[in-house]
């Protein structure tokens, strides 16, 4: 009788035991994966605070310049540009007045060059901010900048697009042609091209911007790492991209040095 | 199950501690705090032990003095070392106060309450009840700071399973221990060996722990 309870005992404790033993493995694994999937949740979240930290400073950055950028263009045209029509103005009451050959060949040719100065400074401020974007919006902007480089630095620079109108926010339009001007700019200091395409493809997602020129092959790797072809000029263009989430892409095909870029676009 | 059985139970249960013992001592040569705690519970685990199953039956009939003794030991040790991992001041606070008020309980009971013929099962439960909850408070703890960056190779996570795999075993155990050890002398060695089995845990855990400690480095000049 004593052993029959004996052994009922035993088979109780080590079922008992085999139970606890399950319980307690099985406790464990649940609290090592549940610190894991908490623990990397935590890491995520982290990463997409700093990733939104980064965002924000550089959109800070780059807002912090264009309005920099407007204060000069602002700056110039009212100030410096004021002044200069005054003068001019001055000049062409001067030639009203008894003069003699010497003084008036000398009044034509400062108004010449005060004319030119005034078209220069006229183009500088629109550079810096460029008026007609707000009004005209991006694509005839672009379309206007590309005309009038290919007047002043002599060299065609076409711009194609397939899009009439594109429905993105003011500040996107600037980053884009700030983007785009950055880029032709570099193919016309380094590239020494002939003809620079620019290509704007308004896709259902996205926009893919394409800059081909016929210069100098370069790379964008090489030249940051050489410290040339105006570091800060390649790093304004990498800042905007990242900041409108886009993706870029600088190589040489066929000969000819081809910036892509492709930004997503939210449809609502 | 026999009185052999029992023995043979008593004489392992005795000798459990010395694995973990001897990886602490290894181990934790630079005499961290909380480690340091668990290593000097281990030792005073096995001295009271010993001395409870060699020296005393010479004296006494009944040994269960020094499982008074041992329950007022652990109180101490493992609240002190609970005291250095816990971050919150005011729980720090009241352990110091649970410490006095425990010793002053236990007096209590081992001159009027309980005595010291008796196990001490009322001081075993509120024990237990009470690790328990510092064990499942020190997991909530490290899920809220979230800074081990692998919990099954932080030690303090197993030595913390070890405390709470051993009280909340002995809190179920000991609350009904009044009545299993009513029910007969066999229900009572299950109930003994129950105790055991869930003292194996708490080494097995505490070993694994004292293991993961930063091994002692050999500094070579040359």
């Amino acid at each position: 009788m004593a052993s029959s309870a004996s052994a009922t005992n035993i088979s109780l404790l080590i079922f008992a035991a085999s139970g606890v033993v399950g319980l307690l493995l099985f406790f464990i694994f649940f609290i090592v994966y549940a610190y894991q999937q908490r623990s990397l949740r935590h890491k995520q979240k982290e990463q997409q605070l700093q990733v939104e930290m980064k965002h924000k400073m550089l959109q800070a950055l780059v807002d912090g310049q264009e309005r920099e950028r407007e204060r000069l263009s602002r700056d110039i045209h009212d100030s410096l540009g004021a002044q200069l029509s005054t003068i001019k103005l001055y000049l062409a009451e001067l030639r009203t007045l008894p003069h003699n050959p010497h003084t008036d060949k000398l009044i034509q040719e400062s108004m010449g060059l005060l004319t030119a100065s005034i078209q220069d400074l006229r183009a500088i401020s629109q550079d810096l901010m460029p008026q007609p974007l707000q009004k005209m919006g991006l694509i005839n902007t672009l379309r206007t900048y590309c005309q009038k480089l290919s007047l002043a630095h002599k060299r065609e620079v076409r711009f194609t697009t397939n899009a009439n109108l594109l429905l993105i926010p003011d500040s996107t339009s600037l980053m884009i042609f700030r983007v785009i001007q950055e880029v032709i700019n570099n193919a016309i200091k380094h590239g020494d091209s002939k003809m620079i395409s620019v290509k704007l493809l308004d896709q259902i997602h996205e926009l893919i911007i394409n800059v081909e020129e016929d210069g100098i092959p370069y790379s964008w790797e090489e030249a940051k790492a050489q410290s040339q072809l105006n570091g800060l000029g390649i790093l304004n263009i990498e800042t905007r991209i990242s900041l409108m989430n886009g993706i870029l892409h600088q190589t040489n095909i066929d000969n000819k040095n081809v910036v892509s870029i492709k930004i997503p676009v939210h449809v609502e | 199950m026999t009185d052999s059985f029992l023995n043979y139970s008593r004489y392992v249960s005795i000798f459990l501690p010395i694995a973990p013992l001897l990886i602490g001592l290894y181990h934790n040569r630079s005499k961290d705090f909380p480690y340091f705690y668990i290593i000097f519970l281990l030792a005073v685990s096995l001295s009271i032990d010993t001395v409870s199953v060699f020296v005393l039956p010479k004296f006494s009939n009944t040994s269960t003095i020094s499982l008074h003794i041992y329950t007022l030991s652990e109180f101490i040790i493992l609240a002190l070392f609970f005291r250095t991992i816990i971050y919150d001041n005011t729980i720090k606070k009241w352990l110091v106060l649970m410490i006095i008020a425990f010793g002053l309980f236990k007096i209590a009971d081992m001159v009027w309450i309980t005595g010291t013929e008796k196990l001490d099962s009322l001081a075993i439960t509120i024990s237990s009840l009470f690790f328990t909850g510092l064990a499942l408070y020190f997991y909530w703890q490290t899920f809220q700071r979230l800074e081990v960056e692998s919990l099954e190779r932080y030690p303090l996570f197993w030595i913390n399973s070890g405390v709470l795999f051993y009280f909340a075993g002995n809190l179920i155990t000991f609350m009904f221990s009044n009545y299993i050890t009513q029910q007969g002398y066999e229900y009572f060695i299950t109930h003994w060996l129950l105790h055991n089995l869930f003292s194996l845990f708490k080494y097995i855990a505490f070993s694994i722990g004292l293991w993961l400690l930063p091994r002692p480095q050999r500094i070579s000049l040359s």
